[in-house]
């Protein structure tokens, strides 16, 4: 229970929450999967969830408002997506082996990308919402154009996704929450740096290539293009390759859940 | 959750006449560092209550996540109704590990049904057997508050509810009675009786003599990864030489925490000519060892256990009392407490362990819990 929470006393009963139509509405909700488990668990921790959004946007809206450089500000807000994406799976899901949840989850008669995949959608979900915010903040400041919007929104998402990917490898490999936070920058720097962020993107050859396929390439050049600068690729390319990626992204967990869920 | 349970046909056998619901062939679990569990062979029969006894580090939880699938074996093999798919076993099982596993804000209706789900399909069936299950395992009136409120015990219940809800062929617990008051351990008895009545199988791993004596059909005996024994528990008591156990409490009763006593001042006697400066623990200690070794030179009796101020020693079915009693007290230590009982699975145990002749059966028996001290 929330520390926080108001609570009433009964005579011979402990204390217990006050029935508050949010309280009554959540203890009404049933989770049928993995999805609504995990978000109903979200959507209980309040506090959390606000400071989820808050966090982001002591980022951003200094780099905005200060009119920080959009290359800079673009690889900033990329490298954030993917942290939240990949430590905030890795960790979920370290957390969940360690308190034997994933065991359980294991022996359930449901497809393994199920079960796994609700875990991963849910703090997709929940991630995207926090970080909508500050896709709305980047957008309206730096005027971008319809296409735009929507290339940086599916482009947050397949970032989001990719992240989550690499958490769930993270979580194969690691042996416990401690050492998610290492095996996720190892994953992590290769692909931020193929992608063109600290050094931006080639114009031809293998690196322009790798920056193309690699969604946080898409997603850098779609906040660059948001926020007023000269994006790297179209946002026709951003929208096209990010749909793909999240098509790749969600098979590869397909294939890692059982691996995920079986390894002791 | 009576009710519900038996709806369900009951097979007209008993559980030794009906085929089995799990078999374990020759199955081994090797750990890193060369320790292994194994090989076993056990089978359980449709409709019975299981009991895995043992001390720590016996295999009791290893062979139950075998049982459950949670684990592979490296050798052997275990098949579930004649089947050795694990995939299509898992339709027809709950488990439940000896820590319960839930999100603190949710509630346990909302907890349950999730687990139930997995298996049931029928979202209507599903809140039915929820609530059901709740009920049966005393968590009715508990149900919509946060699982955070719960006390452990009552989480406990909780864990076995998930396992139980959606009525699995074969159910498994690791320490189902772990935490629970004799109420709440009455409760899960209750429940897993019910489900024996209905012709469902519970493997069910435990180091609570009275909790197994009251549940069980059936005890397995491990010890350093083997099975020494399966039997019928009226078998097993059988077979313990007719003797009687004396449980003597020596020295001081008001102890706190990590031996200090409660009172300046009030930490037992230490036995004659024993030096007192070294605090109420040691003192308690060296009564303890002093006892032990002064009832140990008495004929005719076995000193089974000590410690704590707790000896527990084997006395012929005529041997009269008194001379123990002197002699216990003759060392200075004030006989605080005695009690006599018949020998149970403690005892069962420990004659098992010592016709291993391993040398280590005092140690195991150790480990299990003193009566009431749940």
């Amino acid at each position: 229970m929330n520390a926080a929470m108001p609570i009433r006393r009964r005579a011979g009963r402990g204390p217990l929450p006050i029935a508050t139509p949010r309280r009554a509405v959540l203890a009404r909700m049933m989770p049928r999967g993995t999805l609504g488990r995990e978000l109903l668990v979200v959507a209980a921790r309040r506090r959390a969830l606000a400071l989820k959004v808050g966090i982001p946007l002591i980022l951003a809206v200094p780099l905005i408002i200060g009119g920080a450089p959009t290359f800079w500000a673009g690889m900033l807000l990329t490298v954030l997506v993917a942290m939240m994406g990949a430590v905030g799976t890795a960790v979920n899901l370290a957390r969940a082996r360690q308190s034997g949840l994933l065991v359980r989850l294991a022996l359930v008669p449901r497809p393994g990308w199920r079960v796994v995949g609700g875990v991963v959608g849910a703090g997709a979900i929940v991630d995207l919402l926090q970080l909508l915010p500050v896709i709305v903040l980047v957008a309206v400041a730096g005027g971008a154009a319809p296409d735009q919007w929507a290339g940086l929104l599916l482009a947050v998402m397949a970032g989001l996704l990719t992240g989550s990917l690499l958490g769930c490898l993270v979580a194969c490999l690691a042996g416990g929450v401690g050492e998610v936070l290492l095996d996720v920058c190892v994953l992590l720097a290769p692909m931020l740096f193929f992608g063109g962020l600290f050094t931006g993107v080639p114009r031809l050859g293998w690196g322009w290539a790798a920056a193309m396929i690699d969604p946080f390439g898409q997603l850098g050049s779609a906040f660059i293009g948001a926020l007023g600068g000269t994006p790297a690729f179209s946002p026709a390319t951003v929208l096209l390759v990010s749909a793909a990626a999240i098509v790749v992204v969600l098979a590869a967990v397909g294939l890692l859940s059982r691996p995920l869920l079986e390894r002791r | 959750m009576t009710a519900l349970v038996a709806a369900q046909p009951v097979p007209a056998a008993g559980p030794a006449d009906r085929p089995p619901s799990v078999v374990v062939s020759a199955a081994i679990r090797r750990y890193p560092g060369g320790r292994s569990v194994g090989p076993i062979d056990i089978a359980v029969q449709a409709g019975e209550v299981l009991a895995l006894m043992g001390s720590n580090g016996a295999g009791k939880s290893t062979l139950l996540r075998l049982l459950a699938s949670a684990d592979r074996t490296d050798g052997g093999r275990v098949s579930w109704w004649g089947d050795p798919s694990p995939r299509r076993a898992r339709r027809r099982m709950g488990y439940a590990a000896d820590e319960p596993v839930e999100e603190m804000t949710l509630s346990p209706r909302q907890a349950t049904y999730f687990w139930c789900r997995q298996w049931v399909r029928d979202s209507d069936l599903a809140r039915r057997l929820t609530s059901e299950t709740l009920d049966s395992l005393g968590l009715g009136d508990r149900a919509d508050e946060p699982v955070g409120t719960l006390s452990y015990g009552l989480r406990r219940r909780l864990a076995l509810a998930q396992a139980l809800a959606h009525q699995p062929s074969l159910a498994l617990f690791d320490e189902p009675s772990a935490g629970l008051d004799p109420d709440g351990a009455a409760v899960v008895t209750a429940a897993l009786r019910a489900r024996a009545a209905a012709g469902l199988t519970t493997v069910v791993a435990s180091n609570d003599p009275e909790f197994v004596a009251g549940v069980a059909d059936r005890v397995a005996m491990l010890h350093q990864g083997r099975c020494l024994r399966v039997a019928p528990l009226p078998e097993l008591l059988a077979e313990v030489p007719r003797r009687r156990i004396v449980e003597l409490r020596v020295g001081e009763a008001d102890q706190g925490r990590n031996g200090a006593p409660a009172r300046p001042g009030s930490g037992p006697t230490p036995p004659r000519g024993a030096p007192d400066d070294r605090g109420p623990a040691w003192a308690q200690k060296a009564l303890t060892l002093a006892v032990t070794e002064r009832l140990a030179s008495l004929s005719g009796v076995v000193v089974l256990s000590a410690a704590d101020g707790l000896v527990v020693a084997e006395l012929e079915e005529d041997a009269a009392l008194a001379p123990l009693v002197a002699a216990a007290d003759s060392v200075g230590s004030g006989v605080r407490s005695l009690e006599v009982r018949r020998p149970d699975l403690r005892e069962c145990f420990h004659a098992l362990v010592g016709r291993e002749g391993d040398g280590s059966e005092v140690g195991a028996l150790a480990v299990l819990p003193a009566r009431g001290s749940r």
